[in-house]
């Protein structure tokens, strides 16, 4: 013997109106959803059916809201009504049903029960356009009770659902929010949703979105779409491309953002499905390097997954991706011919969106590589204005590298790519194999240092002992000293670390404040790099000071001025000092006053 | 100066508008230099907790477990001053990730969750965040009963404030069926998150990566392409799923579908760089060298082409066979490092259990 729960719809209710219906406004989108799937229903058994809904405003006798909304659809008989109330319960979510079967009854249910979030009695008035049936009247309770009553009076063939206001709700009874909600959710369906208050009644659905419009030339084609857009996202948009795609069976328009997006905003569309709004969140419609548009779509084959903010990931979304994504492309691409001032204007709010597809799309990099701007250490300028004027070219592949180099580098008139940011490297390393006639060098402080010249023998043994007192001194910063001639000469000395010893550095500088377990932890972290990989520090022979300290014969001088170099230097290179080299810039300094101290008193006497 | 203190909160706000990635680092990292040049200390502590989060989740985690010992270091020395929730909240970062570094002790790793459970009871949490992640260590070694024990413990208590959000603790429920050997379950499991019910900055980025193996295994490869599609491009762009990628390059090996996989062999191998996070290297290796090995077998591809700016056999062609023994040399490697510290065999294990998986192989053409 099989029984079956006693389910407590007060319960359900209650627990629905905290979790699945948060916004108790769903009951408009739900009767909505009803009424259309009534009208489908009813055309096929009556394929010229029009079909229609009305939604009234009014008062109960003790000035309570209520609200009708009225179809046109199929109706029901009594073993529905039936049918309908064992589904309730069974599952909250339309969706979930809607997977499981196609039942329209069974969905009926489901979107009456979200209305006893807002009204504790809800009215059914129907009668089946089915054979010749009976106007039927089910009242249901939010306690779970309910009676059927087979009605004197006939109606139209169709279903009248009736909301009284529940205390708490009532501004979603008020005449101007269900219009505009009622608009918010249905506006692109098409059988007309009139809406009346008792002294007038308007079409609320009265505009089809422009893609179904016909035009009779550009222009107003174009206003029309652009109007769309300002009135529906509050945006004056840059430009607009029509989407369409036969898998998935979409329709609609991205508007391209008159600003540019930042990559870590979410990337989310107005989506309708089969002309019901499905959700102003709707992610994973386009590929990911269409960030420059906003679409707003009707999809009318495509699975929603249960929380309607995205697609299941299938075959089909795959396929209606890459049909979108072809037609933004297209657009890019066609923009070349027709309007290269747009096209001017696009990349320079848009060169993300470029980039990012022009990184896995070798023909789209052929085309529009060389607009694309670029950061370099003369300032931006497009890959074809670089080119101009350099041979070759020169890329540094991480942000911190470009600061350390690019002074440097300009020095020696070199001008050098920043591709630290997140699809310059990649696109600038792609350009030798794209185009062979285009020698790139990877630039980085070490390469920089081999195209500094060596001295002379000459010259090397006028700085033998600076050197050599230079190594001794920075031996316990981990730190070799060299020297070489670079431009400019005002630099005089030039700080490099490798990734490693930053990373040494930044150990041994927390390391001075950490005690116990992480202390610990910081050195089996530091035993990970290998001992001698010291930062190096590069003298330039040409600065006039540094050739003057390499020549004094006072040790206690040449000592102090190279700490102090060395501080200086690695200041320069934009590292923060440690406890360490604190305390050798103050002893230094010191020591140089005292210097000076001595020398000029010396002088007095 | 206040000035370095205004540009350092640019930067930050600058550091938002980004993804989780290098340029993110860069901009966290510019931001504490001139956070530390103001010399204010909130300023600092605020920089260094940005910063962390880049790190942690944009791949670079060695440099997160400095920042943390940083922080922890300072809101220990300035009681009452910094968020106690927060630095605890940060504390389960770095017990996420300590234990891909096989120099760090086992020992360390077990003081660390102690440390961290008087912390946690001494603020006033329960115990469920402690067990979670005694759980999730235990788990790492492969001590299957005691992992089961603290399994058991963390899921008979309610989450609190501290406790991983509600989408992660519905993706430690797959993962651990996974691991537990039921991989339907696991999938049963993981549907609200695949729905988008809940949902993270890592789910369910990390669930569909974890299905693809039971999805073989249950023979619905079919499904499983849905996911690897699904999944791949939440994970494609951030090296902080660098073990993820590893996954999805597993599967694709399994169904065959050799071309696109040695396209994201490719893309990621440039991950390997500088990379310190060992458990990454680990699985990554570990999937290049099946990948290779398979197609080597299999005849199906004998060389891979453009590898560009790769260390690795600079003047010899990329035959497939030599990328796989180079492959499943560092990946033995590194297996040896860990299982010396870990005193199980898991990762060894793992390997050699590897070349077995090709009996799942079968061809499921991914299509477009």
């Amino acid at each position: 013997m099989e029984y079956k729960f006693q389910v407590n719809l007060t319960g359900i209710i209650d627990l629905l109106s905290k979790h699945t219906y948060s916004s108790p406004q769903v009951f408009i989108r739900e009767l909505l959803q009803n009424a259309s799937d009534a009208i489908l229903a009813r055309r096929y058994l009556e394929p010229e059916h029009q079909g229609e809904m009305l939604i009234e405003s009014l008062r109960g006798e003790d000035e309570t809201p209520v609200l009708i909304f009225r179809d046109h659809g199929i109706g029901l008989n009594e073993e529905e009504i039936h049918l309908f109330l064992a589904t309730i319960g069974q599952t909250s979510k339309r969706d979930e049903w809607f997977v499981q079967s196609d039942d329209f009854i069974g969905q009926f249910g489901i979107g009456l029960l979200s209305c006893f979030v807002v009204s504790d009695e809800v009215v059914v008035i129907t009668r089946s356009a089915k054979d010749n049936q009976k106007t039927i009247e089910w009242r249901g309770r939010a306690d779970g009770t309910y009676s059927l009553t087979v009605l004197d009076r006939q109606i139209e063939p169709g279903t009248e659902v009736r909301l009284r206001c529940k205390d708490g709700n009532e501004e979603y009874f008020q005449p101007e929010t269900v219009q505009r909600l009622a608009h918010h959710y249905g506006s692109l369906l098409r059988f007309p949703i009139r809406f009346s208050d008792g002294n007038e009644t308007i079409l609320i659905n009265d505009v089809r979105p422009p893609w179904e419009q016909e035009f009779l030339d550009s222009e107003s084609e174009r206003a029309a779409f652009m109007d769309y857009g300002t009135t529906l996202f509050e945006t004056e948009f840059f430009d607009y491309v029509q989407l369409n795609s036969a898998i998935g069976d979409v329709h609609g328009v991205a508007f391209v953002l008159p600003y540019s997006p930042s990559l870590a905003m979410k990337k989310t569309h107005r989506v309708y499905l089969k002309n019901m709004l499905l959700s102003e969140q709707t992610e994973g419609l386009l590929p990911d390097w269409a960030f420059f548009v906003k679409c707003v779509v009707n999809a009318n084959d495509l699975r929603p997954t249960a929380s309607r903010e995205s697609f299941y990931e299938d075959e089909t979304l795959a396929a209606t991706r890459a049909a979108l994504g072809a037609q933004l492309r297209q657009y890019l691409i066609d923009l070349r011919e027709h309007s290269p001032g747009v096209l001017r204007a696009l990349i320079e709010l848009h060169h993300l969106s470029f980039k990012a597809l022009a990184v896995d799309d070798e023909e789209f990099f052929r085309i529009f590589m060389k607009w694309l701007p670029f950061e370099t250490n003369m300032g931006p300028m497009t890959l074809t204005e670089y080119i101009e004027s350099h041979k070759v070219v020169r890329f540094v592949s991480k942000l911190d590298q470009f600061k350390q180099t690019a002074a440097i580098a300009a020095a020696q008139s070199l001008c050098v790519i920043n591709g630290g940011y997140t699809y310059d490297g990649p696109l600038i390393e792609k350009l030798h194999d794209v185009f062979p006639n285009i020698q790139l060098i990877h630039v980085d402080a070490n390469r920089l240092f081999l195209g500094f010249k060596y001295l002379t023998l000459a010259e090397q043994s006028e700085v033998e002992k600076f050197i050599a007192l230079a190594n001794q001194v920075l031996q316990p910063f981990e730190c070799s000293a060299e020297i070489r001639s670079f431009a400019p000469a005002e630099l005089p000395a030039l700080y490099h670390a490798s990734p490693d010893v930053l990373f040494k550095r930044s150990i041994s500088a927390t390391k001075e404040m950490v005690t116990g377990l992480w202390s610990s932890v910081l050195d089996e972290m530091a035993e990970g790099i290998a001992a001698d990989s010291f930062a190096r520090l590069c003298f330039n022979f040409l600065n006039p000071v540094v050739y003057k300290i390499a020549g004094i014969s006072d040790e206690n001088l040449m000592r102090h001025s190279i700490e102090l170099l060395y501080v200086q230097a690695v200041l320069f290179s934009h590292r923060p000092l440690n406890v360490k080299e604190t305390s050798l810039l103050n002893e230094s300094l010191l020591g140089l006053i005292e210097w000076g101290a001595d020398a000029f008193e010396g002088w007095i006497q | 100066m206040s000035e370095n203190r205004e540009r350092a909160y640019e930067l930050l706000e600058e550091s938002l508008r980004l993804d989780d990635g290098d340029e993110r680092i860069a901009v966290c990292e510019d931001a504490v230099r001139e956070a530390d040049l103001s010399g204010d200390l909130q300023t600092r502590y605020r920089a260094r907790e940005h910063c962390l989060r880049a790190h942690v989740f944009g791949g670079a985690p060695e440099k997160g477990l400095v920042g943390f010992s940083w922080l922890l270091a300072q809101f220990d020395g300035n009681p009452g001053e910094f968020s106690e929730w927060g630095i605890l909240w940060k504390y389960k970062w770095i017990l996420s990730l300590i234990c891909d570094f096989p120099q760090i002790p086992k020992a360390r790793i077990y003081e660390m969750l102690g440390d961290f459970e008087t912390r946690a009871l001494r603020a006033g949490y329960g115990l469920h965040a402690v067990y979670h992640y005694r759980y999730r260590t235990e788990k790492f070694w492969d001590d299957k009963e005691s992992a089961r024990e603290y399994f058991q413990k963390m899921i008979e208590l309610s989450p609190d404030e501290l406790s991983n959000c509600s989408a992660c603790l519905k993706d430690e429920m797959v993962s651990s069926a996974i691991y537990f050997n039921d991989d339907a379950r696991a999938v049963e499991l993981a549907q609200p998150l695949l729905d988008g019910e809940n949902k993270c900055a890592s789910v369910p980025h990390r669930t569909y990566a974890d299905l693809l193996l039971p999805m073989v295994r249950l023979g619905r490869q079919q499904e499983g392409l849905h996911y690897h599609r699904a999944g791949y491009r939440l994970v494609a762009n951030s090296r902080g799923f660098f073990d993820r990628v590893a996954q999805h390059l597993i599967f694709l090996t399994l169904t065959e579908n050799f071309e696109r996989a040695c396209a994201l062999f490719e893309k990621h191998y440039p991950w390997t760089e500088h990379n310190w996070d060992s458990l990454h290297l680990f699985h990554f290796f570990r999937a290049s060298w099946f990948l290779f090995y398979v197609v080597s077998e299999k005849g199906a591809v004998s060389h891979v082409g453009s590898l560009r700016s790769f260390g690795i056999y600079h003047d010899l062609d990329y035959q497939a066979f030599c990328l796989a023994s180079k492959f499943k040399e560092q990946a033995e490697d590194l297996a040896k490092q860990f299982d010396l510290r870990n005193e199980t065999d898991f990762f060894s294990r793992t390997l050699r259990e590897t070349p077995a998986l090709q009996k799942w192989c079968a061809p499921f053409p991914l299509g477009e």
